[in-house]
């Protein structure tokens, strides 16, 4: 028998308490709300100018780094926020979250900034294609899967100061080392070329957050791969 | 479904102790204390029976599914396969996983009886897995000497025997009540455990999980007594892989089935399984017969061990409780916050809902705690720290309080169980019920500790803490400044005129365990 709810007794606080006991029982909302933030930028860069200066090219990096691994973090940002003092809740939730995005900063650096150069968008269907049958085939390695079970490593969280800080960073890092062995090869179209269709960007995102939010993620990569295999087959093959 | 059913016989004169409504068919069998057996011959034909079915199937090669080897696999195993590895702990299908691989054991063991000339017909036609009712007192809590010692009387090597046990439980110690009393987790009203967010804790049977072989916070009747008599027992029996190649594992297992069915016989209030689909019939788990078939069963069809599995226990008596234990709880200067093992009429103390909203965190200790053999104690402050309404308005005082141990790993097998306790004010042998929270196993911590494990976070204990806190505060012992909290080795209890040596044998922390964090929160 699964244990009842308890009925809530009557807000003392008006017509605040709704948004309040929401704030209070999904912390991890306000990160949702900044990938949500993401989305609609990365919608709008996509409606305007697609080359543009080497800050421009950084900025659409990451900003479409915070629309597609932002959603995968959530469940570990909830972790760190409900395991933390209330007064730290998103204090911890963003320092987590910002410490896991900077391997894709890294990566950003470097591969933005070479593409660029390399004149890749002259070849932008068959690096693509190419791109997503990589993907295809990464799915399928156990480094892969050995890369999806650390997502779920946490560490143990200190309640106060600057060693729960540093915890949250750790934390962030761990995972966002974690999120990039198991991602990288997803968002490598996206680093090479910069915006694709959004329909393809939410299907990348929808890979990440299923593999990495369920326990278990490691087992829809056979189903992963055969996506990305069609979609890269079609792309090389269709044009 | 019941492949064994042709090798079975009607049942003569089966006597039942404090069965009700319990009508004996044909076909069902009674799983006996091995304790009574050996009390009235320490190689009772029964025992004798089973130590012929181990020798048989440690003759069969590994590759067999009826051989020794593989069905200790499917406990655990390096390799994971349909049927290997697939044990669940932590989980709310722990029970019922184990009570149909006792079942299909039990049928391997019986169908390799049938073809021992050295088994007699009647102990062929009505033979059962004992258990082992460690919860009676001396000598109950020690091993069976038929399980210590390492020849039969005929000579032969004891196949009930293996080396590496615990050394005070392979001399004849016994566990202490910490270890073996199944009280706490009897009284818990729920299976499943609430919605506490980080302090959600494993009620009776364990948390909600899908197909979960470890990590995680685990049920009552998990930690203590099963999780503690297997890190007690120690050696083989002391890590998911091995556990099943010492023969004193299903007798445990047995007696762990056994008080499920105590625990649903209760009816103050009356206790009910998880009737959700994703219990009963949405996951199911694969077995080996006793011809080496695969087969399927699901949680739903293993509920009624008399009508669904043709087997009955001998006895259903709430747990024993020791005169002294008794005792030492009438002294208590408050009311004990645990539930009061009265050895009749025993009834256990309402249980509150867990609320519906994340538990608050008030407190955490700073460095990790080091477990290594010896009693080790860490402070925390709660200071300023509230608790909140479901409207996350800021109130008073906690409904609920709840001390977490949490990020526990071992990079090997812990050597021992710890006691809990939170505001020890010393070390006198004699108050420490009163400040004792639990009991933290740590079985399973070494496998939740490995990166490649499906929860490489650690295994988790969730105490309900609530009373205590209550009863500390009211007695001014709650300095909110100084929560300390303390961590006690289990010792084994050694017979009269044992030796120091056996005292010296005690478990030497060769692996430590490190608890990332001991927290308390509010709810």
């Amino acid at each position: 028998m699964i244990a009842r709810a308890t009925a809530d007794p009557p807000s003392r606080l008006g017509w605040v308490g709704p948004a309040r006991r929401t704030w209070f029982r999904h912390p991890e909302r306000t990160l949702a709300g900044v990938a949500l933030l993401a989305w609609g930028l990365v919608l709008v860069q996509v409606a305007g100018h697609r080359h543009g200066s080497w800050l421009q090219a950084q900025a659409t990096w990451l900003t479409m780094v915070g629309a597609m691994m932002i959603p995968p973090a959530l469940p570990m940002a909830r972790h760190v926020a409900l395991n933390s003092k209330r007064q730290r809740r998103q204090r911890g939730a963003f320092l987590f979250v910002g410490a896991s995005l900077l391997p894709w900063v890294a990566v950003g650096l470097v591969l933005v900034t070479l593409s660029g150069p390399a004149g890749l968008s002259e070849y932008r269907q068959m690096v693509l294609g190419v791109s997503l049958l990589l993907a295809a085939a990464w799915e399928l390695t156990s480094a892969k899967k050995r890369a999806l079970k650390k997502c779920h490593r946490t560490i143990p969280l200190p309640a106060h100061g600057r060693k729960a800080d540093i915890a949250c960073v750790k934390l962030g890092l761990n995972y966002g080392r974690a999120c990039f062995g198991a991602c990288w090869a997803l968002m490598l179209p996206m680093a090479l070329l910069g915006h694709l269709s959004v329909t393809l960007m939410l299907v990348m995102t929808g890979i990440a957050v299923a593999e990495e939010v369920v326990r278990k993620g490691y087992r829809l990569a056979p189903a992963a791969a055969v996506l990305l295999t069609v979609a890269g087959t079609m792309v090389l093959v269709l044009g | 479904m019941n492949s064994g059913e042709k090798l079975v016989a009607k049942v003569p004169n089966v006597v039942l102790e404090n069965v009700q409504d319990l009508t004996i068919t044909q076909v069902t069998r009674v799983r006996r204390d091995v304790w009574k057996l050996a009390t009235a011959q320490q190689w009772h034909a029964t025992i004798a029976a089973y130590a012929e079915a181990v020798r048989i199937m440690k003759t069969r090669p590994a590759s067999d599914p009826t051989s020794w080897a593989y069905q200790a696999a499917i406990h655990g195993n390096a390799v994971a396969d349909t049927w290997r590895n697939t044990c669940q702990h932590s989980s709310w299908f722990f029970l019922p996983w184990h009570r149909m691989y006792l079942y299909w054991f039990e049928q391997i063991c019986r169908a390799a009886i049938q073809t021992s000339p050295n088994v007699d017909a009647s102990t062929k036609a009505n033979w059962a897995l004992p258990y082992w009712n460690y919860d009676r007192g001396t000598p109950t809590n020690q091993l069976p000497k038929a399980f210590r010692d390492t020849t039969t009387p005929s000579g032969d090597p004891n196949p009930l025997f293996v080396a590496g046990r615990n050394p005070s439980m392979a001399a004849g110690g016994g566990m202490p009540a910490s270890v073996t009393s199944a009280v706490a987790a009897l009284a818990k009203h729920n299976f499943t455990g609430g919605a506490g967010g980080p302090a959600t804790s494993g009620g009776f049977g364990g948390p909600i999980t899908g197909f979960n072989h470890g990590g995680g916070p685990i049920g009552e009747l998990e930690n203590v007594p099963h999780g503690a008599v297997h890190v007690t027992v120690g050696g083989l029996m002391g890590g998911f892989n091995t556990a099943g190649l010492d023969p004193i594992f299903w007798l445990h297992h047995c007696n762990i089935d056994r008080l499920w069915e105590v625990w649903d016989r209760q009816t103050n209030p009356a206790r009910s399984n998880p009737s959700t689909a994703n219990w009963t019939t949405n996951q199911s788990f694969h077995f080996r017969s006793a011809s080496g078939a695969d087969v399927t069963q699901v949680s739903g069809g293993v509920v009624n061990t008399r009508t669904q599995l043709n087997y009955v226990y001998d006895q259903f008596n709430l747990p024993f409780i020791r005169p002294d234990l008794l005792q030492r709880i009438q002294r208590l200067p408050f009311p004990i916050p645990r539930p009061i093992p009265l050895p009749a009429g025993f009834t256990a103390p309402a249980e509150q809902e867990q609320p519906d909203r994340p538990a608050e965190l008030a407190g955490a200790s700073e460095d990790p705690v080091v477990l290594a053999g010896d009693t080790v104690a860490t402070s925390f402050s709660t200071s300023g720290a509230a608790a909140f309404t479901a409207d996350a308005a800021e109130t008073a005082d906690p409904e609920r309080v709840y001390l977490n141990v949490e990020e526990i790993r071992a990079e090997g097998q812990p050597p021992t169980p710890y006691e809990v306790f939170i505001n020890l004010p010393d070390d006198d042998e004699t108050t420490d019920d009163h400040y004792q929270v639990g009991l933290v196993s740590l079985f399973g911590a070494a496998e939740a500790s490995d990166p490649e494990s499906e929860h490489p976070e650690g295994i988790k204990y969730v105490f309900d803490i609530t009373e205590l806190y209550k009863a500390l505060k009211g007695a001014g012992l709650w300095d909110e400044a100084d929560v300390k909290v303390t961590f006690k080795p289990v010792r084994v209890e050694m017979p009269e005129g044992a030796s120091a040596a056996f005292t010296d044998a005690e478990p030497q922390a060769d692996a430590p365990v490190t608890i990332g964090r001991v927290s308390v929160f509010y709810q």
